[in-house]
C-alpha cells in the first residue's frame, strides 16, 4: 500500500474501488449464500430421503427376524420401489432373495439377486448377491452357469466363500479333485482368528474336505 | 489507514464482517467450534481418532461385566492385557463399519434416536422417560447427551449393515440336505490295536541312550524357579479385639440403633368407606357425611360392624374381610385416619372421619404394644459392632501407612513395619503357580514375579488378597531354575527313552500290516471281514466289540519270539458309527470319517497312533450318507438356520475384513 502516499489517497481509491465493483461484489456475496442455503437444504432433503428408507428397513428386518414374510416383503416392495438409491434397497432385495428362497420360489429368489447384482449402491453387496445367485444355480443343478459366474469374481473379500462354492459345486458335479482344490485353498485364505465363527466354518470345511477323503499313500498320521 | 478501520468499525464494515461470521454459525452450528481439542488418542481410523477417554470408559464398563460374571475368581491384573486388546479391537470395527456404512448412505433420523433413547427402562420414571433421570444416568457415566446419542446413532447404522448381510443368506434345500447327509452319515468301523507295551518289554535303555536323551531334551529336567518373600500382612479382623468400650459408647450405640431394636407400637382396625371422588362437589361431600353419620347410628343401635363393612363400605379391599385393615404403625396411612386411630380406645367406634378418601368410620380391634430390646439384652452386639468401627478406622489408618511408606522405601519392609507395627513374616518356597499359605492366592505369584519386585527388587505395591486383608511383600529368596543332576533323572529318562523306541517300533509294525493290508496280499482282511460280515448279519444291530482271532499266513514272523501281539490282528467290530460318536477312541472315529469311501465294495483302510502310543489299524466296510428323507423338519429346520447363520456371519466377517484392510489404522500404544 506503499504507492498511495496520504491516506486522503487511499480513501479516494478505495472510494473508486467500490463504486466500480460494489454491484460484482454484492453478487458475489448473494450467490455464495444461496448456493450453501440451497446445498444444505438439498443436503437435508436427501438425508431425510435416506432416514426414511432407514426406517423403513428397520421395520423390514423386524418382520424378517418374526417370521412374517408377508409384511416383510411388503416393506421390501416399498424400499426397491421409492429408494433405490439408498442402500437399503440391495439389502431389501437380498431379504427378498431370502423370503423366495424359503418358499422354495427360486426363480423370483433370482430375479431378485438379479437385481441387487446389477443396481446395489454397493459393491459389497452385488458381490454377496453374485454368492448368492451362485447357490441358488447349485440347487437348480445349473453348475456350469454357476461356475462361470463365480469364476467372474475378481475381488478378494469373500474368497474363502467363493472357493467353498465352487468345491459344493464340483462335489454336486462328482469332480472330486476340482473339490478338493477348491475346498483347499478355502481353508487356507479362511480368516485364521480363533473366534467362534471361523472354528466353525472351518470346522464344516474340513468335514466337507474329509468326506472326499485323502490319498492312501500311508504315513505317519495315514 | 489503521484509523480509518477504526472508525469505520462502528459503521457498516462492522455490520458487514458480523453478517459474514453469522452465516457459517448459523448453517453448521456452533458445537463444532467448541469440540475437546487436545485429548489423548489411542487410535486413528482414516483420521477419525478414538479418544483415549473413550476407550477407557468402554474398558472399564466391559471390565464391569466381566467383575459381574466371574465374581471371586475375577482378577484384574490377569485379564487386563487382554481385556484391552478386545476392547481396543471392538472400537476400530465399530469406527470402521461405521465409516463404512455412513459412506454408503446408510442413516437415521433423529426422531428414531429419540424414540429409542425414550424407550430404555433405565431413564424411565413410572413408565415415563424423563429427562433429568437421562442426564443424571449419563453423568454418572462420564457422558454427555450429545455423546451418547452419537453411540446410539453408531450402533444403529453399523447394526443395519449386520443384520442387512447376516440375515439374508439364502439357505436352499440342497445345502441342508448335503450338509445332512455329511453330518448324519455312518461308517461301519472294525479296528485291530497293536499294544505298545508289548514292545515295551523288549525295548532297553542304554546309558549312552539316556545320557543323550538328558542332553537334547535338557529343557524338560529343569528345577522350576521358585522365591520365597517377605511380607507384611493387614487384616481388619482381629485388629478391634483389645478396644474396650465404656458404658457410655455402648448406650450411644444403641440410641444410634434404636430403629433395630424398637419395634413400634400397631394398631389393627376395621372400617366402613364412604367414599367421595376426588374433586367431589359440597354437596356431595354432605351427602355422603349424612350417610355416614346415618351408618354411625346403626352401629350406635346396636347393628354388627362387620355386616355393614360388607355390605356398605367402598373400600373393595377391606369390605369382603368386614372391613379388616390389619396391623399398621404410624407413617402409612392417611393422616386423619390415623390420628382417630391411634386415639381410640380398645373396642371403640371413632365417629364418621373425613379423609382424602371420603368418610371412615373406623373400630380399634386390637393394639400391639411397642416391643423394646433392652439394652442388656443386645449389649453383646454393641460391643462387637464398636469392636468392628474400631478396627475398620484403624484398618484405614494402617493402611494407608502401610502403601506410602512400602512406597517410598522400596528397598525394605522395615520402615513400613515400623510405622504399622506389623511384623514381617515370611513365606515358604513357591513357583509362578503359587504354592501354599498366602501364596495360594494367585495375586501373590504374580505380584512376586512381576519385574518390579523379582528383577529391580522394589516392594510390591499393596495386594488386596480378601476384603479389608491385604499385604505387601517383597523377594526374601530367589531360586532360579536350574538342571536337574543326571543321577536324579536317570530312571525318568530310562522310562522315557523305552517308551519312545516302543512307540516307534509299534508304529512301524503297524504301517507294515496297514501296507499288506491295502495291497491286497494278505488273506487276514479277507477272512476277518467275512467273519465280521457274517456277525453283522447275524446281529446285525450288535454294536458291541467282537473279537476275531485270524490267522496269520506269514509265518515267518508269526513264529518270530512269540509276537502274537504285533502279528495277528484283532479285529474289533464298532458297527455303524456317526461323526460324533464317542464310543471308542475319538482318534479311530476322525480317523475312519477321513478316509476315502470305497468304489468298489471292499474295504477301506486306515491306520492312526494314539495317545497312549498304540496304533490302530482300521477298515471301513461301508458308508451311509444320513437319510435326508427320514430326518424330521424340525431337525431340518435347526440345520437350516446353522447354515444361514454361518454364512451369514462368514459373509459379514470377511466384509470387515477386507474394510479394515482398505482403512488406516493407526494404533497409539503408548496411550492405552
Amino acid at each position: 500500500m506503499d504507492v498511495y502516499t496520504t491516506e486522503d489517497e487511499q480513501i479516494a481509491a478505495i472510494k473508486k474501488w467500490w463504486k466500480e465493483n460494489w454491484m460484482s461484489l454484492l453478487g458475489g456475496v448473494l450467490i455464495g449464500s444461496a448456493v450453501l442455503i440451497g446445498g444444505k437444504y438439498w443436503l437435508d432433503s436427501k438425508s431425510h430421503h435416506a432416514e426414511m428408507a432407514s426406517y423403513e428397513f428397520e421395520t423390514m428386518m423386524q418382520a424378517v427376524n418374526t417370521d412374517k414374510p408377508e409384511q416383510a416383503a411388503e416393506k421390501a416392495a416399498l424400499l426397491l420401489g421409492q429408494y433405490t438409491d439408498t442402500p437399503y434397497a440391495g439389502l431389501a432385495s437380498l431379504t427378498m432373495a431370502k423370503i423366495k428362497t424359503d418358499s422354495d420360489d427360486l426363480v423370483a429368489a433370482k430375479s431378485h439377486l438379479r437385481w441387487a447384482m446389477d443396481n446395489a449402491t454397493q459393491d459389497d453387496v452385488k458381490l454377496i448377491a453374485k454368492m448368492r445367485m451362485a447357490r441358488v444355480l447349485l440347487a437348480e443343478t445349473k453348475y456350469d452357469e454357476a461356475l462361470t459366474l463365480l469364476e467372474s469374481i475378481k475381488e478378494d473379500p469373500q474368497k474363502a466363500g467363493v472357493e467353498e462354492l465352487k468345491g459344493d459345486i464340483y462335489v454336486a458335479k462328482g469332480d472330486k479333485i476340482k473339490a478338493r482344490t477348491a475346498y483347499n485353498i478355502a481353508l487356507a485364505v479362511l480368516d485364521t482368528s480363533a473366534d467362534n465363527v471361523s472354528g466353525r466354518a472351518r470346522d464344516f470345511l474340513q468335514i466337507k474336505l474329509d468326506d472326499l477323503g485323502e490319498s492312501t499313500v500311508p504315513t505317519r498320521e495315514s | 489507514m489503521l484509523s480509518y478501520i477504526r472508525e469505520g468499525i462502528q459503521g457498516w464494515i462492522a455490520w458487514a464482517i458480523v453478517g459474514l461470521l453469522i452465516i457459517p454459525f448459523a448453517l453448521w452450528g456452533i458445537n463444532q467450534y467448541f469440540d475437546t481439542g487436545g485429548s489423548l488418542v489411542v487410535a486413528t481410523v482414516d483420521g477419525t481418532e478414538i479418544s483415549q477417554q473413550r476407550f477407557q470408559r468402554e474398558f472399564y464398563s466391559q471390565r464391569d461385566r466381566m467383575r459381574q460374571m466371574l465374581g471371586n475368581q475375577f482378577s484384574a491384573d490377569l485379564l487386563d492385557a487382554q481385556l484391552k486388546q478386545k476392547t481396543l479391537d471392538d472400537l476400530i470395527n465399530q469406527e470402521v463399519l461405521f465409516q463404512k456404512a455412513t459412506d454408503a448412505g446408510f442413516s437415521v433420523s433423529n426422531e428414531s434416536i429419540i424414540g429409542i433413547i425414550q424407550s430404555i427402562e433405565a431413564f424411565q420414571e413410572d413408565g415415563q422417560f424423563s429427562n433429568t433421570l437421562y442426564k443424571q444416568q449419563l453423568s454418572a457415566n462420564g457422558e454427555t447427551p450429545v455423546m451418547f446419542e452419537q453411540r446410539i446413532q453408531r450402533g444403529i447404522l453399523t447394526q443395519q449393515l449386520y443384520s442387512g448381510i447376516t440375515t439374508t443368506p439364502v439357505v436352499t434345500r440342497y445345502d441342508v440336505d448335503y450338509l445332512l447327509k455329511l453330518q448324519e452319515q455312518t461308517r461301519h468301523i472294525r479296528y485291530a490295536t497293536l499294544s505298545v507295551d508289548a514292545y515295551k518289554q523288549e525295548a532297553d535303555a542304554s546309558d549312552t541312550a539316556i545320557k543323550q536323551y538328558y542332553e537334547s531334551n535338557a529343557n524338560r529336567y529343569m528345577t522350576q524357579e521358585q522365591v520365597s518373600v517377605s511380607y507384611l500382612e493387614l487384616n481388619v479382623s482381629g485388629l478391634g479385639k483389645d478396644a474396650v468400650p465404656t458404658e457410655e459408647d455402648l448406650h450411644k450405640l444403641y440410641d444410634d440403633r434404636s430403629s433395630m431394636y424398637v419395634v413400634p407400637e400397631e394398631r389393627r382396625t376395621r372400617h366402613i368407606l364412604v367414599a367421595v371422588d376426588e374433586g367431589g362437589s359440597e354437596d356431595d361431600i354432605a351427602a355422603a357425611k349424612a350417610k355416614a353419620t346415618d351408618l354411625r347410628k346403626q352401629i350406635a343401635d346396636g347393628a354388627d360392624f362387620k355386616m355393614l363393612a360388607e355390605q356398605y363400605s367402598d373400600d373393595p379391599g377391606s369390605a369382603t374381610l368386614g372391613g379388616d385393615l390389619g396391623y399398621f404403625g404410624k407413617g402409612s396411612l392417611d393422616p386423619s385416619y390415623e390420628e382417630t386411630m391411634f386415639a381410640l380406645a380398645e373396642g371403640e367406634v371413632s365417629e364418621p372421619v373425613l379423609s382424602s378418601f371420603g368418610y371412615h368410620i373406623i373400630k380399634l380391634e386390637a393394639v400391639r404394644a411397642q416391643k423394646v430390646k433392652p439394652f442388656e439384652e443386645v449389649k453383646q452386639t454393641l460391643i462387637a459392632e464398636y469392636q468392628q468401627g474400631i478396627a475398620d478406622r484403624k484398618f484405614f489408618e494402617l493402611s494407608e501407612k502401610l502403601t506410602n511408606l512400602a512406597y517410598e522405601v522400596p528397598d525394605s519392609l522395615e520402615d513400613a513395619a515400623g510405622a504399622s507395627g506389623l511384623s514381617i513374616q515370611t513365606s515358604e518356597l513357591f513357583g509362578r503357580n503359587g504354592g501354599s499359605g498366602i501364596a495360594a492366592n494367585p495375586k501373590v505369584a504374580l505380584a512376586a514375579f512381576s519385574d518390579d519386585v523379582l528383577k529391580n527388587g522394589y516392594n510390591s505395591e499393596p495386594i488386596e488378597i480378601g476384603e479389608n486383608h491385604m499385604i505387601v511383600l517383597r523377594i526374601k529368596d530367589h531360586q532360579a531354575a536350574k538342571l536337574r543332576p543326571l543321577e536324579e533323572v536317570k530312571d525318568e529318562i530310562a522310562i522315557q527313552v523305552i517308551d519312545e523306541k516302543a512307540r516307534e517300533r509299534v508304529e512301524k509294525a503297524g504301517i507294515d500290516r496297514l501296507q499288506q493290508l491295502r495291497n491286497g496280499n494278505s488273506n487276514v482282511a479277507e477272512i476277518a471281514r467275512v467273519e465280521a460280515v457274517n456277525d453283522e448279519q447275524n446281529a446285525s444291530t450288535s454294536h458291541q466289540a467282537e473279537e476275531v482271532e485270524v490267522n496269520n499266513d506269514n509265518a515267518e514272523e508269526h513264529q518270530g519270539k512269540g509276537k502274537g501281539a504285533e502279528l495277528a490282528l484283532a479285529w474289533q467290530d464298532a458297527g455303524e458309527l456317526t461323526r460324533t460318536d464317542r464310543s471308542i477312541d475319538s482318534k479311530i472315529v476322525q480317523k475312519a470319517f477321513k478316509l476315502s469311501k470305497s468304489l468298489d465294495g471292499k474295504p477301506v483302510y486306515g491306520g492312526v497312533v494314539l495317545a497312549s502310543g498304540d496304533y490302530v489299524v482300521l477298515a471301513i466296510d461301508k458308508v451311509t450318507d444320513g437319510d435326508v428323507a427320514a430326518i424330521d423338519e424340525a431337525k431340518r429346520l435347526s440345520a437350516k438356520r446353522n447354515l444361514l447363520n454361518l454364512i451369514g456371519e462368514t459373509a459379514f466377517q470377511n466384509l470387515l475384513t477386507s474394510f479394515k484392510q482398505n482403512s488406516n489404522i493407526v494404533v497409539q500404544d503408548d496411550n492405552i
